[in-house]
């Protein structure tokens, strides 16, 4: 848990910032929240997800909008086992993106989103997102102007043929 | 900007240093912001404290409790509720009553 970005993150906070910032922005944000099934049957709590819509693709070499995964967040699987009763976890990271990928291909964006891995996730959170497929953003490459940051280099892109590619490999689990 | 107006004025945080925090919160990036709540520095800028008499949800509920969530983009009034559902509960609207129409 020390390691994790989101071992600070309240989301009972969370929820109403996100709204008010973005509503302030002229933006919406969509919470999501993910739920698995445990060997007793019954279903528990295990992700969840703030995606802001319609967000400056940060591939500024293809101006178009995407989705930006603002907050996302996925239960610890051996956690989920050892403590939860549930045997076999789903590959929580796969399907979070998943479903930002989703919402993006069904708002007509093509599947593209963004996101930024925190800092706090160190070099861990990294790999996390190249292991999922991601593109990462080149540390030169300049942001959208509305991004109002300097590029650190940790941020992730998925364009149209990756966004399709990855959603491709999980329809037969729709 | 209407969902601050929703906000109770007094509890769990006053409207104007909500309003405040958002109007200073909105200036900064999203990663800058993710930073600060990863961090854990962010109820420094954002005074907000939810109701303490929320009741903690179970760890678990049956499939036929969950709701699905649609897979398309919401429409203005779909946004508009999930928002007003994150913010505190307002303050009962006082009673009036009912009047005839003018002829």
């Amino acid at each position: 848990m020390a390691g994790r970005a989101d071992r600070y993150w309240s989301w009972s906070m969370l929820l109403p910032l996100c709204h008010l910032v973005q509503r302030a922005k002229r933006r919406y944000c969509r919470p999501l929240v993910f739920w698995a099934r445990a060997d007793s049957g019954r279903f528990l709590r295990v992700g969840m997800l703030i995606v802001i819509e319609a967000y400056p693709y940060l591939d500024v070499e293809h101006p178009a909008d995407s989705h930006f995964v603002w907050f996302m967040s996925g239960a610890d699987a051996g956690l989920l086992t050892t403590e939860f009763g549930m045997s076999n976890p789903p590959a929580l990271g796969r399907v979070l993106l998943d479903s930002a990928i989703v919402l993006s291909q069904n708002a007509g964006l093509a599947g593209r989103i963004g996101l930024h891995a925190a800092a706090a996730g160190e070099d861990g959170l990294l790999a996390v997102y190249d292991r999922l497929g991601l593109i990462r953003l080149p540390t030169v490459a300049p942001l959208p102007p509305s991004v109002r940051r300097p590029n650190d280099g940790r941020f992730f892109y998925a364009d149209e043929p990756v966004a399709e590619g990855l959603a491709a490999a999980l329809d037969a689990s729709r | 900007m209407s969902e601050f107006m929703q906000l109770d004025a007094k509890a769990p945080a006053t409207l104007g240093a909500v309003v405040e925090a958002v109007t200073r919160l909105s200036t900064l990036g999203e990663a800058k912001i993710l930073e600060l709540v990863s961090a854990g520095k962010i109820t420094d800028l954002f005074p907000f404290k939810p109701a303490g008499d929320q009741p903690i949800p179970s760890d678990t509920v049956a499939e036929e409790e969950l709701v699905e969530a649609s897979a398309s983009s919401l429409n203005r009034k779909e946004r508009e509720a999930l928002i007003q559902s994150s913010l505190p509960a307002t303050a009962p609207k006082k009673y009036r009553p009912r009047t005839v129409s003018k002829r």
